[in-house]
């Protein structure tokens, strides 16, 4: 039978229901909660669990120190060759002439377009994002948990 | 103590009233008892797997939302506490369960309508055995405690189409079992 077919009213079952029932329950023993509050009560209160929350440092760190990275990476690149003539701009570059002429007051020149990105530095950034994502999906898992 | 509700009194345990937890370790300590024997099969186990559910209740109660039941949450704990500790077992001793079938019966219609007590606790004890760990706290849960679908997916973490199969099974299975005893013994009764 699919799962979908089967209702809640399928399963009731009143045979089982009264062998089940036919089974006297148990009692805990006398000494049963004495001894966990016992327990308990040896626990150290910082020893409880909390909600895990990632330290600030660790939350902010790590996107920040990317994102200080990437910055870096912009302002400090080498031009691979001067451009003399862009023939058609990609948006890209539009989007970087605008941000280089925001910056152009600020005497500062992006070079992003026309950086040399090597294959190293690519890989270094996308284990960093790998990274950054595992983080924070970690955290969630574990928050998750420790909510259940 | 006077009588206060599950939340209140887990709002006062974490205020650091512990005492108040005893309240709900009084509340549910039976049934938890209960649930861990039915499942584990061993008094000692059960009494140390009820009392390991709530102090680990009591030691992630931080993390408990206090609009939902506590009930549910507990159980869900007690739950993975008994099926970790057979995990564990299983691993160490290679756990079976006990699937001794019972012979005490005679025809199967008959015997059906003329069980006593005695024979529904026995019946039972062999329609446990062929039941997985998971089959039984649902069977108990469902059957005895009359818990919805949708409660029992909170406390297994299960989806509500996974409980209703589980549940399917596990009440096939134990008819199986209750037809095969009955059966071996109509087949004894008719050769002597």
């Amino acid at each position: 039978m699919a799962n979908k077919m089967i209702t809640e009213e399928d399963l009731h079952d009143e045979f089982l229901s009264g062998m089940i029932r036919s089974e006297e329950p148990l009692s805990k023993p006398s000494w049963f909660t004495d001894e966990i509050m016992h327990r308990i009560g040896l626990i150290p209160d910082e020893a409880r669990l909390k909600p895990y929350k990632p330290p600030v440092w660790l939350k902010w760190g790590i996107p920040g120190s990317i994102v200080l990275c990437l910055i870096g990476l912009v302002l400090t690149g080498q031009a691979a060759d001067p451009v003399v003539h862009l023939p058609s701009l990609t948006l890209f570059e539009k989007i970087s002439g605008y941000i280089n002429s925001w910056f152009s007051g600020l005497n500062i020149n992006v070079n992003f377009p026309n950086i040399a990105i090597s294959e190293t530095v690519i890989w270094v950034m996308a284990g960093g994002l790998i990274l950054t994502w595992s983080f924070v999906l970690l955290f969630r898992f574990l928050e998750k948990k420790v909510r259940q | 103590m006077h009588a206060i509700n599950d939340t209140e009194c887990v709002r006062m345990v974490l205020r650091g009233e512990k005492n108040y937890f005893a309240f709900l370790v009084e509340k549910y300590g039976d049934k938890a008892y209960n649930l861990c024997f039915r499942i584990l099969r061993n008094k000692e186990e059960a009494r140390d797997s009820a009392q390991e559910a709530f102090i680990k209740a009591y030691e992630a109660l931080p993390g408990f939302r206090l609009d939902s039941a506590f009930s549910t949450w507990f159980y869900r704990i007690l739950y993975n506490t008994c099926i970790s500790k057979i995990r564990k077992d299983r691993f160490s001793t290679g756990y079976e369960p006990d699937d001794k079938v019972w012979h005490d019966l005679g025809n199967e219609n008959e015997a059906i309508s003329q069980l006593n007590l005695d024979d529904m606790r026995k019946l039972l004890k062999g329609a446990y055995g062929v039941l997985d760990p998971d089959e039984i706290f649902l069977a108990e849960q469902f059957y005895r405690e009359e818990c919805s679908i949708e409660e029992l997916a909170g406390m297994t973490g299960l989806t509500q189409s996974n409980v209703k199969v589980k549940l399917f099974r596990a009440r096939q299975k134990m008819h199986d079992q209750i037809r095969s005893v009955l059966r071996e013994e109509i087949h004894v009764w008719q050769t002597k």
